[in-house]
This record gives structure tokens, sequence and C-alpha cells, in this order.
């Protein structure tokens, strides 16, 4: 995989753009990088749901390329449509779900291909491990037969025999103990963290080139946690897969992200590389996110949550920045006009031509900086 | 047990999936659905019927004569048939709902107070207590219920109070059995821990606490347990268990005339329908109550 | 596997002795006192404490309660009043016909439930599916007795498209065709009910293992849609199971009803002719194998549960 070669070029950002007092609405989605195998882009995402009474948009339009080898680390708080986004693009909503924009996985158009191509590309080309380790596994199944069913599905083995010693072995490259054990095990009879790891090997049974996790190890105890995420650091690096990580938590997407993607209210508001993007964060609602992270530097009580409630899913105003609201630079414009994402660093995005591409370090207590936790 | 938990089925309500829980539940106002409206005016027709027979029913219930027997539905003067003594089946089925009815209503009735306390005094009381009845109960539970309501009432004699006896005696352990299951459910709660941290006593906790919160289950269980105990009643004196002949009641109707089965067919089937309707009204209604007074429960849902 | 069904048959043991109980207080609350109807109505004083001493009758209740225990386990049930008759032979006789009505009623019950299930739950936003949904709460509600009548006018009277009763061809001949032929219409009225039950239930429980979690999980292992109901549906089964459970006993009742309007020489028929010929011990001995029967069917169908549902075996 040609981990070294930046596919996603930066465009080129003049020093008068970054400067300009009004910075020109960055239009259109972002020049696509070249299919390359193994190579996850979504553009224009955009997924809503319809019930009888109304519908609600969940995602409301995003792009983002996942690239092999790397990870990005979709970031948000809960609602903000991240899960939905990763569960859209493997196209698990049915029909009733209204899904707009492009995927495509190493250069096929996954909202093209017709659903019996899509469940052969599940499991085999992008795989999912899920948020529920308890409830995502079949309860009345043996944890073997379970991997050894997405092995023989996808033609990985084919004998009865070969797939569970090849469950055995994968059981193994996660990190159970007692494989042999495992895979005679029903899920009840693994702990939490092992039912996760079970769920992994699963996703990693046929080796796929894009592994998406929507908040794989929120249910897990810390040390656990740790324990999964080296689990997924190794594990990309043996296959070479793609990562679509969701997650809501900065401590997980620091340690993992090659790139963050921060959304809010179903649209991305910041996207760069993680150091940049957890670092020196171009928009107020990542800065307020990593205010709101203790860190060995915090000073005590300096912790600080962010004003208000982030809005219901598709509850949010469409009219300008969702987050004005909530932010303590909005300006009259910010209620008015929405912003697009403009390039603001190198491979680095945000929504938010107010802080114009770096958030002052010196930001005041709010007027609800009380609520400060 | 057996039959006891039919009416109400076991309709665990569905989650909604991603949709529904992002759209949230918007509930509209609320109405008194249609399905309390119209079991509950048929049941009030029927009730009311029963009450007034002798102003409503054109006949008396055993007057009849042997010359106009087996009368087809619609004939004049008898709007459904005669039966094969000649007497009138619409005044029989007026008078005999009396009998049915006692037998469906007063068991539902007795034993739903009996059931209750049963299910209060062991869920709140102690270990010993609770093990020593539910386990008794576990014992009429383990009969099928049809089956111990003949042997109860066999072994007492036909009547209607003996019925009424025995059908208490089956229904008391599946009430008692939801009781208990409400009361555990709400035990831990913080208004109990708090209701017991103060001091008061568990009858004074069953009274004050557990009672107005069960209670609504235990009305919609025990509604549509009325149409089954109509279906009992309906089964035992169709076996000759009930109100004794020559008066009317809807099994034993049942029984007549399906003797004369080849003569008239279809007067056959109008105690099978009176008892049939009655009991579907009232599993409709218990449905509806639950709609209408908002109920989760598992154990009644 | 082993130890769950010791464990469960231990548990039943308890419910047995429970059962047997039961039965006993029916036979001492019955009216009259058998000795004088024994032992007529002009016996001297003294025949008749002698009758009373050899029957045992003057012991303690739990005394006699054991005698009773006794020889019914050695299959002694007694002597049938109006027949004169061992009742053992009655009995056993009905109690394998009515088996096979119930059997055949369970077979209705659940395949029609299943299907009724099936569709109510697959098409629940078309006006099929609700037909299918209202089928199934209606037939909850219908007497066994009432659908069996109704059966009987319809396919029997009016159309003579079934025999009107009894189990094999009038000549007592026919085999298993004619069985099957006697079957159909009381196995309906049987299962008829408990069908409605069991498709409301398959019905909520499959919509609600299809918005389980793991549902999700299995579409995005790439599995058919075929794949993934089998799944869906072997989900289901546990609380199929836990239903069939509460069903037997429904199946066993109403089976005493559909008996009599299709004279099906069971254990239905033989109590209405006791009761109405007074035939206590003939009345008991059927209460008394119908419970047990059911107490050991529950055995069954826990096992098949526990078969089924890795959870429960512990």
């Amino acid at each position: 995989m040609t981990t070294a070669t930046r596919i996603h070029t930066p465009p080129d950002i003049s020093e008068a753009l970054l400067e300009a007092p009004h910075p020109s609405r960055f239009r259109g989605s972002r020049p696509a990088p070249a299919p390359t195998e193994g190579t996850l882009t979504v553009e224009d995402l955009a997924v809503t749901f319809r019930s009888k009474r109304k519908a609600v948009e969940a995602v409301r339009g995003i792009s983002f390329t996942v690239e092999a080898g790397k990870t990005l680390v979709l970031l948000g708080e809960s609602g903000s449509g991240k899960s939905v986004s990763a569960r859209a693009v493997m196209r698990l909503y049915s029909e009733a779900v209204t899904i707009t924009g492009r995927a495509t996985l190493g250069g096929v158009d996954l909202f093209d291909l017709d659903e019996r191509a899509m469940q052969s590309l599940r499991g085999r080309d992008m795989a999912l491990v899920p948020q529920d380790a308890s409830g995502s596994l079949d309860p009345l199944r043996r944890v073997g037969s379970q991997i050894a069913e997405v092995l023989r599905r996808h033609g990985v083995e084919h004998g009865r025999k070969a797939a569970r010693q090849r469950a055995a072995d994968l059981l193994g490259q996660v990190g159970i103990p007692d494989p042999a054990r495992a895979v005679r095990s029903y899920p009840h009879e693994l702990s939490g963290g092992m039912r996760q790891r079970a769920l992994i090997a699963i996703a990693i049974a046929c080796e796929p080139k894009v592994l998406v996790a929507d908040e794989p190890t929120t249910a897990l105890d810390v040390t656990i946690q740790a324990q999964v995420l080296d689990l997924f650091a190794k594990l990309q690096e043996d296959l070479g897969m793609g990562l679509l990580l969701v997650t809501h938590d900065v401590g997980v997407a620091r340690q993992m992200a090659d790139r963050v993607a921060v959304m809010y209210a179903g649209r991305l508001v910041e996207e760069g590389p993680g150091t940049t993007v957890l670092g020196e964060p171009a928009h107020p609602y990542t800065a307020g996110l990593l205010r709101a992270v203790p860190t060995p530097e915090t000073p005590r009580g300096q912790l600080q949550a962010i004003p208000g409630q982030p809005p219901a899913a598709g509850e949010a105003v469409d009219t300008g920045c969702s987050f004005a609201p909530r932010c303590v630079f909005a300006v009259e414009e910010c209620r008015t006009d929405r912003p697009d994402l403009v390039p603001v660093g190198t491979a680095h995005w945000a929504a938010c031509p107010v802080v114009n591409g770096r958030v002052p370090v010196e930001v005041g207590p709010s007027p609800a900086g009380a609520e400060a936790s | 047990m057996s039959a006891i938990e039919i009416p109400t089925g076991n309709a665990a309500p569905g989650r909604g999936g991603a949709a529904a829980v992002l759209v949230g539940t918007h509930r509209a106002r609320r109405h008194v659905p249609l399905t309390v409206v119209i079991p509950g005016a048929f049941l009030a027709i029927v009730i009311l019927a029963a009450i007034f027979a002798p102003l409503v029913a054109p006949y008396g219930p055993t007057t009849g004569s042997i010359s106009q027997r087996l009368m087809a539905v619609g004939s004049s003067g008898h709007l459904l048939g005669t039966d094969g003594q000649g007497r009138d089946i619409l005044s029989r089925l007026i008078w005999g709902a009396r009998p049915t009815l006692l037998e469906g209503i007063v068991p539902v009735v007795v034993a739903g107070v009996i059931g209750t306390v049963l299910g209060m005094v062991a869920s709140l009381s102690g270990r010993k207590i609770h093990t020593l009845i539910m386990r008794t109960l576990d014992v009429l539970y383990s009969f099928p219920a049809v089956l111990l309501a003949i042997a109860l009432a066999a072994a007492l004699g036909a009547g209607v109070v003996n019925a009424i006896v025995a059908l208490t005696i089956v229904l008391v352990a599946p009430i008692a059995r939801v009781a208990e299951t409400e009361v555990a459910r709400m035990r831990s709660a913080d208004f109990m821990e708090a209701a017991r941290a103060s001091g008061a006593s568990w009858p004074r906790i069953a009274r004050r606490q557990v009672l107005p919160i069960i209670a609504p289950v235990l009305l919609v269980y025990c509604t549509a347990l009325v149409g089954l105990a109509i279906v009992f009643a309906g089964g035992l004196s169709f076996l000759g268990l009930g109100i004794a002949p020559p008066h009317p009641e809807w099994g034993s109707m049942l029984n007549d005339l399906d003797q004369d089965l080849y003569n008239q067919p279809v007067l056959a089937l109008i105690p099978a329908a009176a008892i049939f309707l009655t009991s579907v009204a009232f599993n409709v209604l218990g449905d509806g109550l639950r709609d209408l007074l908002d109920i989760h429960s598992e154990t009644v849902s | 596997m082993g130890r769950f069904i010791a464990r469960r048959l231990l548990i039943a043991i308890p419910t047995l002795i429970g059962v047997t109980i039961v039965v006993f207080i029916t036979i001492k609350i019955i009216p009259g006192n058998p000795i004088s109807s024994l032992a007529g109505m002009n016996s001297t004083a003294a025949t008749r404490a002698a009758l009373t001493h050899r029957l045992g009758l003057d012991q303690p209740w739990p005394v006699q309660y054991f005698d009773w225990i006794k020889s019914t386990v050695q299959g002694d049930f007694g002597i049938s009043i109006s027949r004169q008759t061992p009742v053992r032979a009655l009995v056993f006789s009905a109690l394998g016909n009515t088996m096979i009505l119930a059997f055949a009623g369970a077979v209705v019950a659940f395949v029609g439930g299943i299907l009724l299930g099936l569709w109510s739950a697959l098409r629940r936003n078309h006006v099929d599916g609700g037909v299918a949904s209202g089928t199934s709460v209606v037939a909850v509600a219908a007497p066994q007795y009432s659908v069996a009548l109704v059966l009987l006018v319809v396919l029997v009277v009016d159309n003579p498209i079934f025999p009107s009763g009894g189990m094999y061809n009038a000549t007592g001949g026919g085999g298993f065709p004619a069985l099957l032929d006697h079957l159909v219409l009381p196995a309906i009225a049987v299962g008829l009910a408990p069908m409605g039950v069991i498709a409301r239930i398959f019905r909520s429980s499959l919509i609600d293992v299809m918005n389980q979690e793991f549902v999700s999980s299995l579409r995005a292992r790439g599995l058919s849609k075929g794949s993934v109901l089998r799944h869906a549906f072997h989900n289901t089964l546990p609380s199929l199971f836990t239903v069939a459970g509460l069903q037997i006993g429904f199946l066993l009742g109403g089976a005493i009803f559909v008996e009599i309007l299709f004279t099906w020489p069971g254990l239905g028929q033989l109590i209405f002719q006791a009761i109405s010929s007074r035939d206590y011990p003939v009345i008991e001995a059927c209460s008394l194998v119908l419970a047990v029967a059911f107490v050991l069917l529950n055995v069954v169908i826990d096992t098949g549960h526990a078969l089924i549902d890795p959870r429960v075996r512990q």
C-alpha cells in the first residue's frame, strides 16, 4: 500500500486566501482523489430518516476519505450523525432511509451496486465493528460458528473443518487467550472485552480493505479499551486496512487518528491531520471539545464545557452555522450564512470564517462558562 | 400455566428502530380509543339486557310448546327461532346471559381481590412466606386451567355457585402471579426504599405506594381475563356443570342445540356466537384499556 | 444437557406431588358418602363400619393419601361406577386418543401460527398484514367449542366434506387415511385459538429480534437476506418454546370439549360421560392422568427450550 504517498493532495492555498477578511466560499466538493485500491471516498453524503410526520436530516452533506493503511477518526457528540454516516456508507439502513451522495471503495461506486453485490461486498471488502459488543453477536450461536459462517459466506474457507480452524486462528490473532475454547463458547460466556475481540475477529476475517469501527470501545473498561485500540493499530499494520473510527472520545481520537473529521449537527466543521486538528483547532467547536477534556496540563478548575446543548438530531436550524447558538465568537453573519469548509492549512479545512483558521488561545469564560465541569 | 395467559398474549412492544429513536415519539392528545368504545358499548347492551331480562325478553326462559319446536331464525314471533322443546332462543339467550355473566365476572372479581392480596403479601413480606405462597400457587398452576375447573366443579357438583367457586380457585394463581411480578418490578424503586426507610410497615406501603401503581395493570389483565372466564363458564355449563336445566345458560344451550344440529344447524351457532362475541369484547376491551391507561408492562402487554 | 434434564425432572417431582394432592382433595370434597352407595341403602351399621375399615376410610387423611398414591402408582385407578370395569383400561386408551388430537392441534397451532405471524410481521405496514394480525386477535378469543360447532355446521352438515365424528370409519376400520380424515376438523378446532396466540407472539418476537443490534451486525457481515432471516427465526424459538409450554394446557383442555362435539373417543368424552353419570373414579383418574401428562410435556418442552437456548441451560 502506498502509505508514504499523500494521495489526498492539499489544494494550493495562497496566503492571500488565508488572510482575506472574507474568505471566498469553498464551493462544491473538493477534488476527488484518484481511485486507489482500498481507498474509501465519500462525497456529499446526506442521510434522511423519514417517518409519517416528518423527515429528519441526520447527515447533511459530508465528504471524507479513508486511505489504505490510515485511520480517519469521525469525531463528534452523540447525535452529530457520525454513526449514521458510517452505517449509511455500508448501506445498512432500509429503503425508508434516504441516502444521497457518492461513496466509492477502491473505485467501486457503493451506492450503484445492486443489493446482492453489496451483500457480498459487506464483510469482505468493508467490515463493521459495531458499538454494542454484547448485543451484536447472535446469542444462540457459538462464536466459532459465527466466524466460520462469514468465512464460508465470502469464500475464504470452504470446508467446515478448515473454517473452524481458521476461526480459532483469528480469535488468537485478536488476542483471545484460549482460542480453542472461545471457538466453542456462546457469546454470553465471554466477557465484554472478549466479545468485542470476537466481533473484531469476525470483521477482519476476510481481511477487508476498510474497517468501519463504530464506537468500538465505548462500552469497555478503560484498560480493556486501551488493549482494543492497540489491537486495532496492530491489525491495521499487519493487514494494511483503512480504518474509519467513529468516536466521541477525544482521547481515542488522539491515540488513533491520522486524520480527524469533526462532525456537528450532521455536517463536518473541521477536517485535517490528527495532530493539527487536536492540537491547533481551527473551529470553535473543536476547540470547545478539546477544552472539555482533561489533559495532564489542564490546571485544576480550568476544564470548560461548551455552553448549551447540541441540537437533537435533525433539529438543527439550517440557516447559518448550526454551532452559532453556542459559539462565543458568533457574529451576525453566522446566523444567516452557512459557512463552507475552507482550507486553513496544509490538508486542513474548517468551516468557520470568523476565527480565520485559528481559534484564539485566550478564550474568555463564556456567559455560560459557569457550567464548566 | 395453560390458557390463563391467553387473552393478553405477550406482545412485547417492538422497538422503533433508528428512525423512531431519532424522531422521538410525539404523543398525540389522548382520545378514548375505539377499542374501548365499541366493546364497551356492546358489553353494556349485553349486561343491561341480562339485568332487565324480565322486561326485555319476549318470552319466559322455560316456556315453550313442543308444537313450535325448531323454528328457523327469523320466524315470526321468534326472531332467533326456537329450540328442540319449542322455547324461544332469543329469550333463553337473554335469560342465559345472567348465569353466564355471573360465572364470568364474579370469579374474576373475587380472584382479583384474593390474588392481588396474595401477590402483594408474597412480594412484600419475608422470603419464607413468599416461597410458601408462590410454591402453593405453582401447584394450581401446574394443572391445565380448564381441567382444574372441570375437576373442581365436578367434585363440588353442578350449579352456578359451585361453578363460580371452581373458576375463582382457578383464577387466583395467575392473578397472584401477575401481581407478584408487578410488585417485584417496583420493589427496588427509590420511593419504596424511602418509604421503608421512613419506617412504614409493609401493609401500609402496600396500600399507599404499591396498590395505586399495580392497580391499572391488574385492571387491564382482569378485564381480558373475564373473556377467558366466560369461555370457561360456557365450557362448564356445556358439560352440564352449570345451572340446572331447564334454566338456560349459554354453554348448556349450545349443548342442547347441538342435538338438533342436522335439523337446524344454524341455531346451535347462536349461543356459540354469543360466548365468542362476549369473550372477544372483553379481550379487545382489555387491549383498549391498556392503550388508554398507557401501560407498558411485560406481564400484561 | 443431561444435568439440565435431571434437574428439571427433580423440579417436576414436588409439582407432581402437589398435583396428586389437589386431585386427592377433590375426591375428598365430593358430596355424599361413598360407603352408603357401595354398601346399599339397607345395610347395617356393622357392615358399614366393616366396609369403612376395609377401604381404609377410618384412617387419617395423610394415611389415606399415601394408600391412594400407592395403589395409583401401581396402576390401580379403581372401578368405574357406571361401567363396572377397571378405570385404568378406559383411561389409558382414551389418553392415547386425546394425545393424538392434541398433537394434531399443536401442529395446526404452530404451523398456522408461525405462518400467520410471519405474514403479519413482514407485511405489517400493509392492509393484508393488518388483516393477518386482526385474524390472530380474533382467533385468540375464539372458544374451541364454538369453533368446533362452526366447522361442524359448515363442513359437515351443510357441505358434507368431512366425517361428523369418531376416529375411524363407522365399521371401525379405514386405518391411517381414515384417521387423518376424521382428525382434520377436530385438530383445527383445538388448534385455532392457540394458533392466534402463537401468531401474536411470533409476530412481536420476530419484530423484536429484527430490531436487535445483532441483526444489523449480521447484515454488516455480508450475510444474505435469507441467512439473516434464518438467524432471526432461530432467535424467536425461545419465545415459541415458552408459549408452547403455556399452550399445551390449553390444547389439552380444549380437546375435552372438541372431543365431545366430534365424538372423539378421548378423555374429554370420558369425562363428559362420567360427569353425567357421577362416575367419580373416572373423573379423578382422567384429571390425574391429564395433569401428569401436562407436567411431563412441560419437562419435554423445557428440555427443547434448553437445547435451543444455551442461556437457559445454566
